[in-house]
């Protein structure tokens, strides 16, 4: 009698599927290039036959209010799966802000969480970045892409793994729009310089004793 | 006659500054149209004011916003009513007379097929309804709204927007020009009966779509396919601003009659819009033609649930099955956007 009720129940769930794949976590990624940033725009759209499996990840408390430790947390979480490389070297990203929908729209299978992060932007013209995105609280469908917000950006290339877990685009930024490098050994001539000072007017000083 | 002097000054600067506030309020409120409107938007407009008309006053306050009214003009969704709430009137709170004026509206502004399937798509959440106990959920023909930005005029701009589950029309209407970016349409069930016969409102596209990539050899297959798996909407609701990067073949490498598939899989969702307005979108694309490519992540039978996409400088379709745990084909998403002229940006200063 339970396994027809469960039946029926899941059949009316599938009857009534609304929106987004209503069996997996859509993960959206928006990846967006300019001069001076890496953005990436992470949209978790949790469909409403898996909704609960990811609620009880983002509120483990269940005291239905999804605070700022909790979204730290599933910043983390998030980031201790996601890898982005520039040119072959990992990139820090870090949550620059995020929003939060109602617990019941997320139950509902309509709620987006969204995550910003942001990345120093590359100092080269000639680029290649991999984005990879192993995150899966349940079953999850991958969505990459990219997007420019200069024209001083080119993209030369995409290419994705069959799941879009994997996405690798090469791109170009125009040598006039780089971030303008400032050599670190350049700080240091106002403190020899400085010294200088301080040793030849002891000395001045010295001279004028003797 | 110092006082004099003083208060003439007074007046003339007070009259100056009223005269200057309203300027700039009438600018930012009603900017105008770059284009005399034609016999098209003559049409439209009568039709709107017509609708509105019939309205009573309690339903001309909830129908109207302001043109500025940059919430209500994003305020749209492919969702129902219990997970998204729109605002406007809804079709459930109009008489028939309301209807049928609001319906002539509708007619007026999209193609014969364009305003069909618009009708088959509320018929079909209508099927969905008395199919389903939606719990939360509303669906049903009742819960489509209808709202406008600016008021219906043939010199200013303004927005008609008309919505429900699947469905997000938005319609600028700006001088001779009118744009239905960005639109959402789609459908659940995409296959259903009524009055004994079979109706399929959301067959035409991708139908249009696997004839395009039937007709590629290995090479521009090759390039087409993106993927394996079929994929949500890129550039769903939500999603103004965004520019996505040219992906898949290129039209520049596809033959005259495969160019002419393209075209054909592009009129399936330009054709929506009425005859005229949807000739000057189609010259605009083929002018573009060679800079317009077509994307394909899914399954390659025609049974296949799969998402395609139609990208150019002046254009984006995407056309996405839904995963519900059963036949992905049976709820489908599509996508109609500008980059260049969402909500018909470029139509007005």
């Amino acid at each position: 009698m339970k396994l027809i009720r469960v039946f029926i129940l899941l059949g009316w769930l599938l009857s009534v599927a609304v929106a987004h794949p209503a069996d997996m976590l859509t993960q959206a990624a928006y990846i967006t290039i300019s001069p001076s940033q890496i953005k990436i725009e992470l949209d978790l759209t949790a469909g409403e036959l898996v909704a609960q499996g990811f609620l009880a990840k983002l509120e483990p408390n269940q005291d239905q209010k999804i605070d700022q430790a909790e979204i730290q947390a599933l910043a983390k979480s998030v980031l201790e799966q996601m890898v982005l490389t520039v040119n072959n070297k990992p990139v820090r990203l870090q949550l620059e802000s995020s929003q939060i929908p109602q617990i019941a729209q997320i139950k509902l299978g309509g709620g987006q969480v969204q995550l910003v992060f942001a990345a120093a932007p590359s100092s080269a013209s000639q680029n290649q970045f991999v984005f990879k995105n192993g995150y899966a609280p349940v079953k999850s469908a991958y969505l990459a892409n990219v997007f420019v917000n200069s024209k001083d950006v080119k993209i030369i290339s995409q290419k994705r793994d069959q799941t879009q877990q994997t996405f690798e685009v090469t791109y170009t930024i125009a040598e006039s729009a780089l971030p303008r490098v400032f050599p670190w050994w350049l700080g240091l001539i106002p403190i020899f310089g400085g010294m200088a000072w301080w040793f030849s007017r002891g000395r001045g000083a010295k001279a004028a004793q003797t | 006659m110092k006082k004099k002097i003083l208060l003439a000054g007074l007046a003339l600067t007070g009259a100056l500054l009223t005269v200057g506030i309203s300027s700039i309020q009438a600018y930012s409120l009603s900017p105008s149209v770059k284009t005399a409107a034609d016999a098209t938007t003559q049409k439209v407009v009568a039709a709107a004011e017509a609708f509105i008309k019939t309205l009573s006053a309690a339903q001309q306050k909830k129908v109207q916003f302001e043109w500025s009214d940059s919430k209500q003009k994003t305020q749209w969704s492919n969702l129902p009513t219990g997970i998204f709430q729109r605002n406007g009137v809804k079709l459930g709170e109009l008489s028939s007379a309301q209807q049928t004026a609001l319906f002539g509206l509708l007619q007026s502004v999209l193609s014969k097929k364009g305003y069909e399937q618009i009708i088959q798509v509320i018929d079909g959440d209508e099927a969905l309804k008395n199919s389903s106990n939606g719990g939360n959920l509303i669906f049903g023909r009742a819960e489509y709204y209808v709202s406008f930005l600016g008021t219906p005029s043939t010199t200013s701009p303004w927005i008609l927007q008309f919505g429900g589950h699947h469905m997000a029309i938005n319609a600028t209407v700006a001088g001779a020009d009118i744009v239905l970016t960005p639109s959402l349409t789609g459908g659940q069930p995409t296959k259903y009966t009524l009055n004994g016969k079979t109706v399929q409102p959301i067959i035409a596209e991708p139908t249009a779509a696997f004839k395009l990539l039937s007709s590629l050899n290995a090479t521009q297959q090759k390039q087409a396919i993106i993927g394996a798996q079929f994929v949500d909407l890129v550039l769903g609701p939500g999603k103004d601003g965004k520019t996505l990067q040219p992906e898949g073949v290129k039209a520049l490498s596809l033959s005259t009659a495969q160019q002419e598939l393209l075209l054909g899989v592009v009129e399936t969702r330009v054709g929506l819009l009425n005859d005229e307005d949807a000739a000057a979108k189609i010259k605009e694309i083929k002018a573009n033609l060679a800079n317009t490519y077509f994307a394909w992540s899914g399954g390659t039978t025609a049974s296949s649930a799969a998402y395609f996409r139609v990208s150019a400088p002046t254009l984006v379709l995407e056309f996405s099955p839904q995963s519900m745990g059963g036949d992905a084909s049976n709820h489908v998403h599509s996508m109609y956007r500008d980059p260049t002229n969402d909500y018909g940006v470029n139509l007005y200063k």
